[in-house]
């Protein structure tokens, strides 16, 4: 049924061109639109209550009855499809208006975030708590001994009595004659030792400041710290010794380092022995960090002896024992690449901000 | 210790280089710290004849000769006096070198390199000498040396007849050399000798020791020690006092010296020890004097045991008393120096006072000189402990002393004094008189130590067996005896570190290689206990770390003046540190009893290099005096922030070191750490400032202060803007510190209300908090979000502006309850604390 068809009376047929001319002339004018507004009035005048489109619908009374439904049904149908385009073109609408506003609110994203700020750990803290974790995973328990110590801790149940040549090799601070600060972590053997009170196995590590009577200088300080380590049980040997300091050089140093053993002296182990790792500087071809040697010394070592065991409370015919102690400002400086054990007590913050 | 190489190779050759047998020496425990390469610096220096002599035309004294170089001759002058014909010497022709003293050309294969350039050896040039053209120069020994002139009394060198001319006097004395230089640990006092290293070297070898035949004749190297005319341990002189050149030898003190062998050389020609002997001690470190005291230096670095030469005729009374020194005794040493002699101090003394400082030096008015006719030679045992000690005292170290400190073979005295004695027979002619002049108050104690197999393998974890075990301490001099299942074993006296069982184990050890020993894990797994305190420090680490400042080491030791610029009352704990009786310094004499001076001084460095401002922290230990016998030692932790943390940037507002920066930070440390009921209190003590400070409690516990630092500290310190410091005491806070417990989590809204306030200028805010707290029932949050003086609020006032939070656990509260508690609450602070609404 379209407004051409003849069989339809005038009004009808008036009626439906009509409808059909509002529908041209509302598709045009939606194409137009570009606000949320204008929208909202076009949806009025064509739909509203008193819209164009409820008009004519009122006009279905001027015409036959038989005419009227098909009639209605036609200024329906614009209805839906007009209220389709609205729809639709009210999402092109907003899209287009987000697209705007995205475009607006564009920042400068090479400006700087807020400052937050970062904290970092001593240098000496972080290879610390590297190197304990090594050892804790060999079994090795963590047991912190005192700085200020007595002479009989320090050097003579060390196997150092009084006039002893090994006291030469450490300058001693002293607080009065029986009271010194502790030259080595060593004494921690004992007090570590006498706390197992004769259990085994016993195996602990002691890190800890100590103090010798040193000038500063590029490798020397009064105040540094060292990390000990004893192990105590019926049947410890040399071998296992071997295996706990090679163990240790390959997860501080990588898997590549090598090392060697050569004998040296301690009052307080025998058989000792020096550790001395491949340089990891110059890879042991030689240079000044290894005096062209191409070995770093990194550790001293040995089977404890009979007796420190004896003054830690057991029995040296029964047990054996291994203990080392290694210097943590030369291992932090050798795998840091650090020229200058200064740098460690400096407080510059340029230096303690490199290591997170 | 320095060991000529070639002087090595004369005990036993080596069959390696000399770089493989420094290593292999190493490997053993000489260690070997540098190999030196000691090439003679002089060039064009070569033997020569003179063919004719005669005297100068002008100038008495002097020759005019012609030299033979073996093809070619010179025309040479020379005052010398065995500048005679026929003889062959060494010459200088002109164009050639001398070298410059001590400028020897060294390779070292460690410790850089001490070379110095070839333009530092002397030129030698024709010249004119008073009329008569000189073409070079005839040698002294000292010349060849040193490139300096001849000594006084020195002639020119002289060698044999028919050594062949015109050879060049580096390859014809074999002056180019290598020196070992060691660096011995205390246990390997026995290779402080050059015949010591040598058993090292014959034991790592296999090639045999070849020694003097003196000293092969007295047994050196028997593991019985060096045997005694006669066995006669406890006589007096031998030979008969009476006989001329014989000295009674009186032990006063035989704890500090049981054996002491003299000998007596009678008529010795005075002169300069021969150039090999020379070159010798310069490589191994030491100055050549003259053939006696020479011929002393080196049976010392050959066989170890320190001599001394006295000139006979200076001793008086025909005695040597080995004794403890007497009150107000003094002695001119050597070296010129006039000493008093401390108590006790072992010395050497004859009938007139002491001569000698015993095993150290020697006098100055008893040594040997271009006088001297007889030699009295000194070769003895002094107690290790008692040298030490007279070292200590007198800030005084030798080469003997560092000999007998470590301690040295008690049966080699005779032995030793007789290959001396031998040398300068040598050089210096001379008629030794049979026998000793000795006394010996002791028999050596033979050491014998039984090694049980069994324990050696179990410490070194490997089996080895009786043969190898056997065999490799006979080669290191020991004897053995098999005694199933265990070995006896005789140390050879000279083996004075070797004493008990476990140090045969290391010999064994260190000979068999650390390096043939396979590491092997340890059998016995053991779970790893960390202390709860450990653990409680590494968490406040990583708590500091969160928070954003620079965790920092310094020095616990420190000095009055800082201690001082801390302003603490004199009876404070903080103001009486532990003192170090021998402190390097001023600076470092006192153990800090506060970790703030330390890190002030941290925030200075960074001053120092233009930081905009710094926020350092440390963990450590801080001391004090205590009346048990060791100080007290704490666990402190402290914060020190100084200037601009954060510096201004365009979206935000710059973070500066002020009170409310600190005790953020100390509170949200606090918070981390699960301290509860936290408190703070006005006013901390120094070095804080007193309107800008609070001491930190919980539950009653101070835990520490915090604030902005005093003026008048400051001013002790480049620092010239705000400094915010804290400490802590960390052993109160890990007892304050509770582990998180879970809190059921609210299930109802909270309801937020603000409210702003009219206060007197003096009311704290934590008074009205305090009062807000206890009046509310439901309260659950408070915060103030802002503070404002001036106008419209009226002078004296201020108005606070703060936020409130409501909330009950079983339901949401009703805008009625709240605003009842609201209600209530403003009626109270108007009663209470004349606050009103705003
Ligand atoms: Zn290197």
């Amino acid at each position: 049924m379209d407004e051409n068809d003849v069989s339809l009376s005038t009004a009808t047929r008036s009626l439906l061109d009509e409808i059909g001319e509002m529908e041209k002339d509302a598709l045009t004018e939606l194409d137009g639109i570009s606000s949320g507004q204008e929208l909202e009035e076009f949806r009025t005048r064509y739909l509203g209550r008193k819209g164009l489109l409820t008009k004519v619908l009122r006009r279905l009374g001027e015409l036959p009855q038989e005419e009227r439904s098909a009639v209605g049904q036609r200024a329906n149908a614009l209805r839906r499809k007009l209220e389709e385009e609205i729809t639709r073109r009210n999402q092109t609408l907003r899209r287009e208006a987000l697209a705007r506003t995205l475009e607006r609110e564009q920042l400068d994203v090479t400006l700087p975030g807020l400052p937050f700020r970062r904290g970092t750990l001593h240098p000496l803290t972080l290879a610390l708590r590297e190197i304990v974790d090594i050892f804790a995973g060999m079994g090795f328990s963590v047991f912190e001994s005192r700085e200020v110590e007595t002479d009989e801790m320090n050097f003579v149940l060390l196997n150092i009595p009084p006039g002893h040549p090994a006291r030469d090799m450490q300058a001693t601070f002293y607080v009065n004659p029986e009271v010194v600060l502790r030259t080595q972590t060593s004494p921690g053997q004992i007090r570590g030792m006498r706390t197992y009170q004769g259990r085994l196995p016993v195996r602990f590590v002691v890190p800890g400041r100590v103090y010798r009577r040193d000038p500063a200088d590029v490798s020397h300080h009064p105040v540094f710290h060292q990390i000990e380590g004893i192990a105590v049980d019926r049947d410890i040997s040399f071998p296992n010794l071997v295996w706990v300091l090679e163990e240790f050089a390959r997860r501080f140093f990588g898997p590549d380092t090598r090392f060697r053993l050569c004998p040296s002296y301690f009052p307080f182990t025998e058989p000792s022995a020096q550790m001395d790792v491949s340089c990891i500087i110059c890879r042991g071809k030689g240079c000044s960090v290894c005096k062209y040697s191409g070995w770093l010394e990194v550790a001293g070592a040995g089977m404890v002896h009979p007796v420190v065991l004896r003054n830690g409370g057991y029995d040296p015919t029964e047990v054996t024992g291994f203990a080392f102690g290694m210097g943590l400002e030369r291992l932090a400086m050798l795998k840091l690449g650090i020229d200058d054990i200064r740098l460690f007590y400096s407080c510059d913050t340029r230096f303690l901000r490199q290591f997170a | 210790m320095k060991v000529p190489w070639k002087w090595l190779m004369e005990y036993c050759r080596s069959p390696w280089s000399v770089e493989e047998t420094a290593e292999r020496l190493t490997m053993v425990g000489v260690s070997v710290e540098n190999v030196v390469h000691d090439s003679f610096q002089g060039k064009g220096l070569v033997t020569a004849k003179v063919v004719s002599v005669s005297l100068h035309p002008k100038r008495p004294g002097l020759s005019v000769g012609l030299v033979d170089v073996g093809g070619r001759t010179y025309t040479v002058v020379s005052g010398a006096p065995g500048f005679k014909p026929g003889v062959i010497t060494a010459f200088a022709p002109p164009g050639s070198k001398l070298p410059r003293k001590g400028s020897q050309k060294k390779q070292g294969s460690g410790k850089g390199d001490s070379s110095r350039s070839d333009e530092e050896a002397l030129e030698v040039l024709a010249r004119d000498v008073h009329g008569v053209r000189s073409e070079g120069m005839v040698l002294s020994v000292n010349e060849i040396l040193t490139g300096e002139g001849p000594r006084p009394g020195e002639d020119i060198v002289i060698f044999p007849e028919g050594t062949a001319l015109g050879l060049p006097l580096g390859e014809f004395l074999g002056l180019d050399d290598y020196v070992l230089e060691l660096e011995l640990t205390p246990s390997f006092s026995h290779c402080l000798s050059i015949i010591g290293v040598a058993v090292e070297l014959s034991a790592i070898s296999g090639v045999p020791i070849r020694l003097p035949q003196v000293l092969d004749s007295w047994s050196f190297l028997d593991p019985a020690g060096s045997r005694h005319a006669g066995d006669d341990h406890c006589s007096g002189a031998q030979g008969g006092k009476s006989e001329r050149g014989m000295i009674e030898v009186v032990l006063e003190d035989p704890d500090l010296c049981p054996y002491y062998a003299g000998k007596t050389i009678l008529e010795v020609k005075w002169n300069y020890s021969p150039i090999e002997v020379e070159r010798k001690l310069y490589l191994a470190g030491m100055r050549p004097i003259n053939a006696l005291v020479d011929a002393t230096n080196y049976a010392m670095l050959e066989t170890g045991q320190p001599l001394h030469a006295f000139d006979l005729d200076k001793l008086a009374g025909g005695v040597v008393r080995v004794r403890r020194s007497r009150p107000g005794e003094s002695i001119i040493t050597l070296d010129g120096v006039l000493r008093e002699l401390p108590a006790e101090t072992l010395v050497i003394a004859d009938a007139a006072g002491p001569v000698a400082i015993a095993g150290i030096i020697g006098g100055k008015e008893t040594e040997v000189s271009e006088t001297t006719h007889n030699v009295f030679l000194e070769s003895a045992w002094f107690n290790p402990k008692s040298v030490r000690a007279t070292s200590v005292r007198l800030g005084l170290r030798t080469e003997a002393q560092v000999r007998f400190e470590k301690g040295i073979d008690p049966t080699a005295q005779v032995a030793c004094v007789e290959r001396a004695a031998e040398l300068i027979n040598q050089v210096s002619g001379g008629k030794p008189v049979p026998g000793w002049s000795q006394a010996r108050a002791a028999r050596p104690p033979q050491k014998k130590i039984v090694l049980d197999l069994g324990y050696l393998e179990k410490v070194l974890g490997q089996s080895i067996g009786k043969d190898r075990t056997q065999a490799t301490l006979r080669r290191l001099g020991f004897s053995v005896l098999d005694r199933d299942g265990s070995l006896e074993v005789s140390v050879p006296p000279r083996r004075v570190d070797v004493a008990e069982q476990v140090d045969l184990i290391e010999e064994v050890a260190r000979h068999l290689g650390y390096e043939n020993f396979k590491g092997q894990p340890l059998k016995v797994t053991v779970s790893p206990q960390i202390p709860r305190e450990v653990i409680y420090k590494e968490q406040v680490r990583d708590l500091l770390r969160s928070l954003g400042g620079s965790e920092a080491v310094t020095n616990s030791l420190c000095g009055p003046e800082d201690i001082a610029a801390m302003g603490w009352e004199a009876d404070d704990p903080r103001a009486n540190p532990v003192k170090l009786q021998n402190p390097l310094t001023s600076d470092e004499s006192l153990l800090r009893t506060s970790l703030l001076p330390g890190l002030l001084k941290g925030l200075e460095t960074n001053k120092r290099y233009r930081a905009p401002g710094t926020i350092i922290w440390e963990m450590g230990t801080v001391f004090f005096p205590s009346k048990e016998e060791l100080p007290l030692e704490k666990l402190q932790l402290a914060i020190a922030a100084w200037g601009t943390l954060a510096p201004k940037t365009w979206n935000a507002p710059p973070l500066e070191a002020d009170f409310y920066y600190i005790k953020g930070l100390v509170q949200s440390l606090l918070a981390g750490l699960g301290v509860e009921e936290v408190v703070v209190e006005k006013r901390a003590g120094m070095p804080f400032h007193p309107g800008r400070s609070c001491k930190v409690l919980s539950k009653g516990v101070t835990l520490g202060e915090m604030g902005e630092i005093h003026p008048v500290v400051l001013e002790k310190y480049d620092l010239d803007r705000q400094t915010a410091l804290a400490w802590l005491d960390v052993e109160a806070l890990r007892a304050m510190s509770r582990e998180p417990r879970y809190q059921p989590v609210p299930r109802f809204p909270r309801v937020e209300r603000d409210l702003a306030v009219i206060a007197p200028e003096e009311l704290e805010v934590g008074t009205i908090e305090r009062l807000v707290k206890g009046e509310a029932r439901h309260l659950v949050g408070f915060r103030v979000f802002d503070l404002w003086r001036g106008a419209p609020v009226p002078a004296g006032k201020k108005s606070i502006a703060f936020s409130m939070a409501f909330g009950a656990p079983d339901r949401t509260l009703t805008d009625e309850e709240v605003t009842l508690e609201i209600e209530m609450i403003v009626k109270k602070l108007e009663e209470k604390l004349d606050v009103t609404l705003r």
